[in-house]
């Protein structure tokens, strides 16, 4: 079996790049998120497999001063890093400007406040999947940026966002940041990055 | 008269009886990448959401994609129209029995993409359906009469559907005509789904619009035909 970074074709200069970031043993790759000072996750990826903490943080600086970091890409997940920053190197071109977070499947405020505590001057991309649940996830990063909690439902067909009392509902085929700040007049630098071609993820793009 | 500690008996009992799964579904088939999750998570949504059936989803390949996104979904924070529950082989007498405690309708079993062994052979004989999704290519034929033919060897009563997946409109397929024909002879061949880029984008909670067209016709008819009491 080979491993999942040939699997993927990631190419040999990302990963020079990445090499201390993450663990391959017997063609399984390992990706560890920490939770708090004392409590670890990991990320693993073999053949098929692929299985990823629900939260947690795996941060990828290659400066060790964050306030000089001015662009910080989120991610879900460990091996989507690796794959955007294979078909997106330029974001690579100034390394100490920029730091890669992954955030797990299911990304919590807490995460997004502590990241932004430690890279106050940086700019933000959500890096998340090109369907609902990764544009709704966007819309929650925004709010959470700004220290706003965002609760979001969803009937089948529509997104309920809620926060405080206002309540916006999109259509769950029509649901983008971009939709959402306008109609919750947000005011935010956050950006989305999404793969062309229709693709889910650019981990998908990928595969 | 009945003491209060038999009354409480009965009444467990009695919500056991009233919790009895209707039918299991299988989605099965010896090939990787035909199709199965997907199909599984559209049937999922399909039946709690156009049905108001009471579903569990058993995410029995080992790779447990349908696990991931019904995490992932947990960013909409409703409760979600129904349970996904990743299951190993070796627990899935434990977890079913588990199922057979709450009160569900009816049971999807997304299986692994592998050669029928001992344990796939029992979770097949207590199977009222198996639905296999394949394509019109002869690559795909022979791994899907095989499975069908050892599927019914080992449950006689079970109801076998075909479905041809990811079928591109533009595409003349030369083979169709035999290998529905062959088909036939081993179950029921249903309407084609048509190949839409949007079947990337389903999750536990949501089917994108797009696809309801596409998608629903076909359910309906196996609801209605095999599925429905």
């Amino acid at each position: 079996m080979i491993n999942k970074l040939d699997q993927l074709r990631i190419s040999i200069p990302i990963r020079q790049m990445f090499a201390k970031c993450y663990l391959i043993e017997q063609n399984r790759i390992c990706f560890l998120y920490t939770r708090n000072e004392f409590s670890y996750e990991y990320e693993t990826a073999v053949g098929r497999n692929h299985e990823v903490p629900l939260s947690g943080l795996f941060v990828v600086a290659f400066c060790n001063l964050p306030r000089l970091v001015m662009q910080v890409y989120l991610f879900c997940t460990g091996l989507e890093m690796l794959c955007f920053c294979n078909l997106r190197p330029d974001v690579l071109n100034n390394q100490i400007n920029v730091a890669f977070v992954a955030l797990g499947l299911c990304p919590d405020q807490q995460d997004i406040k502590q990241l932004r505590t430690r890279y106050p001057f940086a700019n933000f991309n959500c890096v998340f999947g090109n369907d609902l649940l990764g544009k709704v996830l966007d819309c929650k990063v925004a709010m959470w940026y700004h220290d706003r909690d965002l609760s979001t439902l969803c009937d089948g067909t529509t997104v309920i966002f809620k926060y405080e009392n206002k309540v916006i509902r999109l259509n769950a085929d029509r649901v983008s940041l971009d939709i959402f700040k306008r109609t919750m007049r947000l005011k935010t630098n956050i950006k989305t990055l999404k793969p062309a071609g229709g693709f889910i993820s650019f981990l998908a793009k990928h595969q | 008269m009945t003491t209060p500690f038999t009354d409480q008996n009965a009444g467990v009992k009695e919500s056991i009886d009233k919790f009895i799964v209707d039918m299991m579904v299988l989605i099965g088939s010896q090939k990787g990448g035909a199709g199965k999750s997907t199909l599984a998570m559209l049937l999922a949504n399909y039946l709690a959401g156009n049905r108001s059936q009471r579903v569990a989803l058993l995410d029995l390949d080992p790779q447990h994609a349908i696990d991931m996104i019904a995490k992932k979904a947990k960013v909409l924070e409703n409760e979600p129209p129904y349970q996904v529950w990743p299951v190993d082989i070796e627990n899935f007498d434990f977890v079913l029995k588990r199922i057979h405690q709450l009160p569900v309708e009816m049971i999807i079993v997304d299986m692994p993409a592998e050669m029928i062994n001992e344990r796939l052979r029992a979770i097949i004989q207590q199977a009222q359906v198996i639905i296999c999704p394949f394509n019109y290519d002869l690559l795909t034929l022979q791994p899907t009469i095989q499975y069908a033919l050892l599927v019914g060897k080992i449950n006689t009563n079970i109801k076998q559907l075909f479905i041809p997946n990811r079928i591109k409109s533009n595409v003349t397929y030369d083979t169709r005509t035999d290998i529905e024909n062959i088909l036939k002879r081993l179950g029921i061949v249903v309407p084609a789904l048509a190949d839409r880029i949007a079947f990337q984008r389903i999750n536990t909670q949501h089917t994108p619009s797009t696809l309801i067209p596409v998608v629903n016709p076909v359910l309906d008819l196996i609801y209605e035909c095999y599925l429905r009491k």
